[in-house]
């Protein structure tokens, strides 16, 4: 019943997380617990000491990335950026987000005529364009042609490097290697281990994460 | 509160874009502005028309509640990824669900009726059926959120909505007809107010047929329910029933949402 | 006198003055009026002799408590206002007197005495036409008469309360009266008969009456026709009373919940024939009548068509048309004595493969929940109810409550005889 079971874990400003494990693990879980979107059915999960359960406010601290993009499909992107602003205040760097993904010309096109991967790219904007303590990407870069992610993989730096803490779950695992400051495993609703890549490739003595990750999936499953 | 109108004039503005929302609007229109016109009598119309409005709405707006949710279902987890209390999402919503449908039906409503022009027993009547309507739009709208809130399996939701439709319209009625029936030697005529008082949808269909001519049908019973509902104190306890499912539900959609994951 | 009665209402005027023409060529007239020889009504009858006739010119006279023992014919000029003062006007004891033309007002309530402005007592012939009434507590009264005439006269009152007033035409233990074309409203009953035989009601139109547009009692062997009752308090109600014939009447908006188009009770081996019901609360409620003849008569948007008690034999129901009447037929009784065939109902869903007018599947004219409602008075609250649409059909489908003889064999297709 219970997707995730005791995990404790503490995360730090200025630092990347890469949240892994298979399917089911509880990933998607554990993001939507930060957000406040699913409840734990005991303990806490606190932002700056302060509850996220019942406490809307609290998700002023958090950009969220959702593994699929929810938005109304009968508006534009703008308007989604403008409802948004509305409910948030206005964004210092909507501009900045629009050209940084290179999608000024869909901005103004109804959200069911994109494409997916620029739904995700607006999705994207939408998780970054306020200025937050944490952002949440589940998944991000599904979809998302090289380029794409490639700015996304910068924007995660710079967001890191101003002292934000970015939680992004993935199963690309030369992208977790490239940005990633810690992973954390989860497996069956636990935490196994958190990590830095380097570590692990390690004590795994594997060339890459990938190969690393590999052999404690095997290892898992036996 | 702030933040719940934000949302519901979010919603409004979508709403207003909804083709259904018009055809709705014009379905009312269109069936009221028959009736008046084509019935042979006034009272025939305003019987078809009463008829139409405690099935129909009730009916639609069940409907039009669940697919309103799933279809924004998006929209919905896109706020409550925002700093927005989820009562205020799920309010925004169903209250100017409850809005756009009330304001097409009294539109069609009035539209269609005005070709009779002025009579006042027949507008005493039609704002009686009107308040009905509105109430009958706001109780099974939200019946339809708290069920779907409740319910991630669309089709679930929607059929646990129309069983409750179902239920109230038809079956209610029918275990009615058995308790009549079972009880026929007692005095039933205080039990059926107190039944009658507890179904939305039987309440609006009494309140507004004794208001009308065909109430001279029902003899002793009509006389009771009559003296009851005929007078202003009968009118205001009618009232406060209907006013009663409607907040009772925004608690239970509360109470559903605070333990609801999503 | 059976067949001048025969004769139509407009003829009857010449007729009767063709009657009276020998003998106003040997009577002599007796004006009444401000500057004519006789000021008051009174002195004028005083110096008359019988058959005389006393010509009232326009003008305000008082009559009060007077009684009349002399033959004579008054012809008012104009109207001459009469007006009783807060009494009675004219109590007739002579036999064949005529008034033409006259209004009487102000006829006073009494709960003592049934005060009226033309009352007949004890005579034979008599004749009231072209009068009108207004505001009397009893307009026109025979009682014990016989052979008395009203003929077109407008009878009208104000009255709001049942107990304080009295009834527009009132006759009581008297045969052979001849009621045509009068006009009455405003009264408790509109024209009331008690132990009334031969007689002929025709062509009257009697309106918004407190109680009883028409109501007969123990009154045998008369005929109504064409007449018109509409919206009274209580319909029209008539008991007792054998060999009636109903023609050609209309009873329409009669509506309220102890209201009828027509009760009947205990009527037996009469006919309603040709008759329209439209919009009354119950069009026709009848209780123990026996061997009726209720042929091509129309019920329309009625809320109870016809209400027929369970004592009720032998009744014989073709040709009507029974047109959208929320109850079309009700009875208390899971028995039927009474035969239906040849209707129309607005509600049969049968066909007619053979195409001879007439449905091939019988009708039954009692639905379900018409038979609940008479059964269990309660359930009348779920009226317009889903359910009872749904029940309705099945027991259409599937027939097991309702009176099992209580079909129409031969349901017409198209109504009998449409109706403007």
């Amino acid at each position: 019943m219970h997707a995730l079971k005791s995990v404790d874990l503490t995360f730090e400003k200025g630092v990347v997380y890469a949240l892994l494990g298979p399917n089911g693990s509880g990933k998607t879980t554990l993001l939507k617990n930060i957000l406040g979107l699913v409840k734990p059915s005991s303990g806490d999960v606190l932002i700056d000491n302060k509850t996220v359960i019942n406490n809307s406010a609290a998700r002023n601290k958090v950009g969220y990335m959702p593994q699929y993009a929810h938005f109304p499909g009968n508006v534009t992107a703008n308007d989604v950026f403008k409802m948004l602003q509305k409910l948030r205040g206005e964004s210092k760097n909507l501009e900045d987000l629009i050209e940084h993904f290179g999608i000024q010309d869909q901005v103004g096109k109804k959200i069911s005529a994109l494409s997916g991967g620029n739904m995700q790219k607006i999705s994207a904007v939408a998780a970054f364009m306020f200025d937050a303590d944490i952002y949440i990407l589940d998944e991000p870069s599904v979809g998302l042609d090289p380029l794409a992610n490639f700015k996304l993989k910068e924007l995660i730096i710079k967001y890191r490097d101003q002292g934000k803490t970015v939680i992004f779950s993935s199963h690309l695992m030369g992208e977790v290697q490239e940005v990633a400051n810690e992973i954390v495993f989860l497996f069956q609703g636990e935490l196994i281990f958190r990590k830095e890549p380097k570590v692990l490739i390690e004590e795994e003595k594997a060339k890459n994460l990938e190969q690393a990750i590999a052999s404690i999936f095997q290892r898992m499953y036996v | 509160m702030f933040e719940l109108f934000r949302l519901y004039r979010i919603s409004i503005s979508n709403l207003l874009r909804a083709r259904w929302i018009w055809a709705y609007l014009g379905f009312f229109l269109l069936v009221s502005f028959g009736l008046f016109r084509y019935s042979p009598t006034l009272s025939g119309a305003m019987v078809s028309y009463m008829n139409v409005v405690v099935l129909i709405i009730p009916l639609i707006a069940t409907i039009i509640g669940s697919m309103y949710y799933y279809n924004n279902y998006d929209f919905s987890m896109m706020m409550l990824t925002q700093p927005i209390k989820r009562i205020s999402v799920f309010l925004g919503q169903i209250w100017a669900l409850i809005t756009m449908l009330s304001v097409s039906f009294l539109i069609g409503t009035i539209g269609g009726a005005a070709y009779y022009g002025f009579d006042e027993t027949l507008w005493t009547q039609l704002i009686l059926l009107m308040v009905c309507g509105v109430f009958l739009n706001a109780i099974f709208t939200s019946i339809a959120y708290v069920l779907a809130v409740k319910s991630s399996d669309k089709v679930r939701g929607i059929g646990l909505a129309m069983f409750i439709w179902l239920f109230m319209a038809v079956v209610y009625d029918g275990l009615l007809l058995a308790y009549f029936y079972s009880f026929g030697q007692y005095p039933v005529e205080n039990h059926a107010i107190a039944f009658t008082l507890l179904n939305p949808i039987d309440l609006s269909r009494v309140v507004v047929m004794l208001q009308m001519d065909v109430s001279a049908l029902m003899g002793y019973t009509g006389a009771v329910f009559k003296s009851f509902f005929g007078n202003i104190a009968g009118l205001s306890i009618s009232l406060f029933a209907l006013i009663f499912w409607v907040l009772i539900l925004q608690f239970f959609l509360w109470i559903s949402l605070r333990k609801k994951d999503f | 006198m059976a067949q001048v009665l025969r004769i139509s209402p407009n003829k009857m005027r010449y007729v009767f003055a063709l009657l009276l023409m020998p003998f106003l060529a040997c009577a002599s007239v007796f004006k009444v009026g401000q500057n004519q020889p006789y000021k008051t009504i009174q002195s004028a009858v005083e110096a008359a002799s019988t058959k005389d006739t006393i010509l009232v010119m326009a003008g305000k006279y008082n009559v009060r408590n007077f009684v009349l023992r002399k033959q004579l014919t008054f012809i008012g000029k104009n109207y001459p206002v009469i007006t009783g003062q807060g009494e009675k006007i004219m109590e007739i004891h002579a036999d064949s007197t005529s008034f033409y033309g006259l209004k009487f007002v102000d006829v006073a309530t009494s709960y003592i005495n049934d005060n009226a402005a033309l009352k007949f007592v004890r005579t034979m012939g008599g004749l009231v036409q072209d009068c009108k009434f207004d505001t009397c507590f009893f307009a026109i009264y025979t009682a014990n008469s016989n052979f008395i005439t009203i003929n077109n006269n407008n009878v009208q009152s104000r009255y709001t309360d049942e107990a304080s007033s009295g009834n527009a035409i009132h006759a009581w233990y008297s045969n052979d009266l001849t009621i045509t074309n009068n006009k009455v409203y405003g009264h408790r009953d509109g024209i009331y008969l008690e132990f009334v035989e031969n007689s002929v009601i025709t062509n009257n139109y009697s309106y918004n009456n407190l109680r009883y547009g028409l109501h007969f009692m123990f009154s045998h062997n008369n005929v109504y026709s064409k007449n018109i009752f509409e919206a009274n308090g209580a319909g029209c109600a008539v008991m007792y009373s054998n060999n009636v014939a109903m023609l050609d009447n209309i009873f329409r908006e009669n509506w309220g919940a102890a209201s009828y188009g027509l009760l009947l009770k205990d009527i037996k081996d009469s006919r309603l024939e040709g008759n329209y019901f439209y919009h009354n609360s119950v069009a026709i409620h009848t209780d123990n009548s026996m061997r009726l003849l209720i042929k091509s008569n129309t019920f329309e948007l009625n809320g109870w068509g016809l209400r027929i008690m369970g004592s009720c034999m032998d009744n014989n129901l073709t040709q009507n048309n029974f047109i959208d009447n929320t109850f079309q037929v009700a009875t208390n009784s899971q028995r039927n004595y009474n035969t239906y065939e040849g209707n129309y109902w607005s509600d049969y869903t049968g066909y007619d493969l053979d195409r001879d007018g007439r449905g091939d599947v019988p009708h039954r004219p009692v639905s379900l929940y018409t038979y609940m409602v008479t059964q269990n008075a309660p359930t009348v609250i779920l009226m317009r109810s889903l359910i009872i649409d749904l029940l309705n059909l099945a027991e259409k489908v599937m027939p097991t409550i309702t009176p099992k003889t209580l079909t129409d064999d031969a349901p017409l297709m198209k109504p009998y005889h449409a109706r403007d």
